[in-house]
């Protein structure tokens, strides 16, 4: 295998970087913040790169979904259609109209992504609905438990509630004071160990999965 | 067995249980479109929480220097967009210093909007560029917060109205890092958010920092703000309508706040309904 093609390559820059990084957090070494700091402003260049990375993945993939006809390709064809075209109508050449703050870019993001955006969320409030009836039982005890907790917090967030019997507050505040704060407590120091153990095998090379799936 | 007699011989609860999704659509659009039309107007109790929000904005000494960072979408703007014009309104009423960003690239376009509704030159009397800046989106997330706090003229090198270097304006005299704020305030719909300013402002710097998130957002700050890293924080369109009571300004929190209790009790009624239905269907699949 060519020198340039091994594994441990990408390995050691990785440590090198992550390196840079870890320690300002503990030392103060001027001259290592100020490269540290450096490395920060190449990641916006290399993010620019991973756009357009991203961009072509989409065309080719789409693309070849078009050409060869296969199921729902006029879903794809779509994807392609507003990605160029909301790509072309953002390029600043004012003398055109085109560019982002003309008015043809400002009216198809008020008025078609917003509301899209907007639609695609609020659809999850009929979802949520159709699922209340339908999966939310009190199969067993803990389920029970966790139907009424979830049901004095909504009682506690309409005004109706409240206005029905102000007690709802306090209530919900103590559920989420305690058994949520206990639950969500352990759930982030757990995430947080599982971050330091993966740095860890980062730095020391032994995490492989960023590389070529793992191989 | 044919498909009628099949129904034929099911009981109430069990029909009941395999309601048509589109009634329940249905039902969902009526209760939300009836008190918009007729609004009922019930009354709203105002929260500690959302006192303290409005507490610690109200307390600011003149010329305090305030972040407002825009970190939501588009699709979350119906949730946060009102709590996020009352807060700029909330600030823009006050004598401090205003700098808006965001690290969402639909939260800069949000920013604009809002500064266009509230038109601050004619409504509050301030200057662009000496009460209040747009700086801007920064792409690169967590990233673009660690170096934001570190050098904002990297972060933010051109604001986002004019785009001329963000030096050359008024309102950046003496200011260069993180420490040079009074308070950081984001509203925010994911992530960049909340972890990410706690781990490269509020812990390395101390700023003093509140956010406004969406409702179900609730149990993942629930701890930050315990451990006293989110001083005080604003939780979907309740928290926005009371909060909008409290700075004087009726806005869209307010105007929605009876479709929210009456879908709140539809969908309690549902969820009682079911269970009710499947107690009476459980006993009879046992037998």
């Amino acid at each position: 295998m060519a020198w340039y093609r091994r594994v441990e390559i990408p390995i050691i820059l990785t440590i090198i970087f992550c390196l840079f990084q870890v320690v300002p957090y503990f030392f103060v070494v001027p001259a290592w913040e100020s490269a540290a700091k450096d490395f920060v402003d190449w990641d916006a260049v290399m993010e620019t790169f991973a756009l357009f990375i991203g961009f072509s993945t989409l065309l080719m993939l789409h693309g070849r979904i078009v050409s060869q006809r296969r199921r729902g390709w006029y879903w794809s064809a779509w994807v392609l259609i507003t990605m160029i075209g909301y790509t072309i109508v953002g390029i600043p050449i004012p003398a055109l109209g085109l560019g982002k703050g003309t008015p043809l870019f400002e009216a198809i993001r008020l008025y078609v992504l917003t509301p899209l955006s907007g639609a695609m969320y609020a659809s999850l409030g009929f979802w949520i609905a159709s699922a209340a009836y339908r999966a939310f039982r009190a199969r067993t005890l803990e389920a029970g438990i966790l139907l009424l907790s979830g049901t004095l917090v909504m009682l506690a967030n309409a005004p109706v509630g409240t206005a029905i019997w102000p007690t709802f507050t306090p209530i919900r505040k103590w559920i989420f004071d305690v058994p949520n704060m206990a639950t969500m407590r352990a759930v982030t120091i757990g995430a947080a160990l599982g971050a330091i153990s993966l740095g860890a095998r980062t730095l020391m090379g032994r995490e492989r999965g960023y590389l070529r799936g793992g191989e | 067995m044919s498909g009628t007699e099949e129904k034929a011989g099911k009981g109430f609860w069990e029909r009941l249980q395999e309601i048509d999704s589109r009634i329940i659509y249905l039902l969902l659009w009526i209760v939300i479109l009836w008190p918009l039309i007729t609004p009922i107007g019930l009354p709203i109790s105002i929260s500690t929480g959302t006192r303290e929000y409005y507490r610690i904005i109200e307390d600011l000494k003149p010329g305090s220097r305030v972040i407002l960072s825009y970190d939501l979408s588009f699709a979350g703007l119906p949730e946060l967009g009102p709590m996020t014009i009352a807060t700029l309104h909330h600030l823009l009423s006050k004598d401090v210093k205003v700098y808006i960003c965001a690290f969402w690239d639909s939260g800069a376009d949000i920013a604009a909007d809002n500064i266009k509704a509230l038109d601050p030159e004619k409504n509050y009397g301030k200057v662009y560029g000496k009460d209040y800046i747009h700086m801007g989106y920064n792409p690169m997330r967590e990233v673009g917060m660690a170096q934001f706090a570190s050098d904002v003229y990297k972060a933010f090198p051109v604001d986002y109205i004019y785009k001329k270097p963000l030096e050359t304006y008024e309102i950046m005299k003496g200011v260069q890092t993180a420490k040079d704020f009074d308070l950081l305030i984001s509203v925010q719909s994911g992530t960049p958010g909340n972890p990410e300013w706690v781990r490269q402002w509020i812990t390395p710097y101390g700023t003093k920092y509140i956010i406004g998130i969406l409702g179900v957002s609730v149990p993942e700050v629930a701890p930050y703000y315990n451990a006293g890293q989110v001083k005080a924080f604003l939780s979907g369109l309740r928290s926005a309508a009371e909060y909008e009571l409290l700075v004087g300004r009726r806005g869209a929190a307010l105007a929605q706040q009876d479709p929210l209790s009456t879908t709140h009790i539809l969908v309690i009624l549902f969820v009682v309904v079911g269970n009710i239905g499947y107690l009476f269907t459980r006993g009879r699949r046992g037998r």
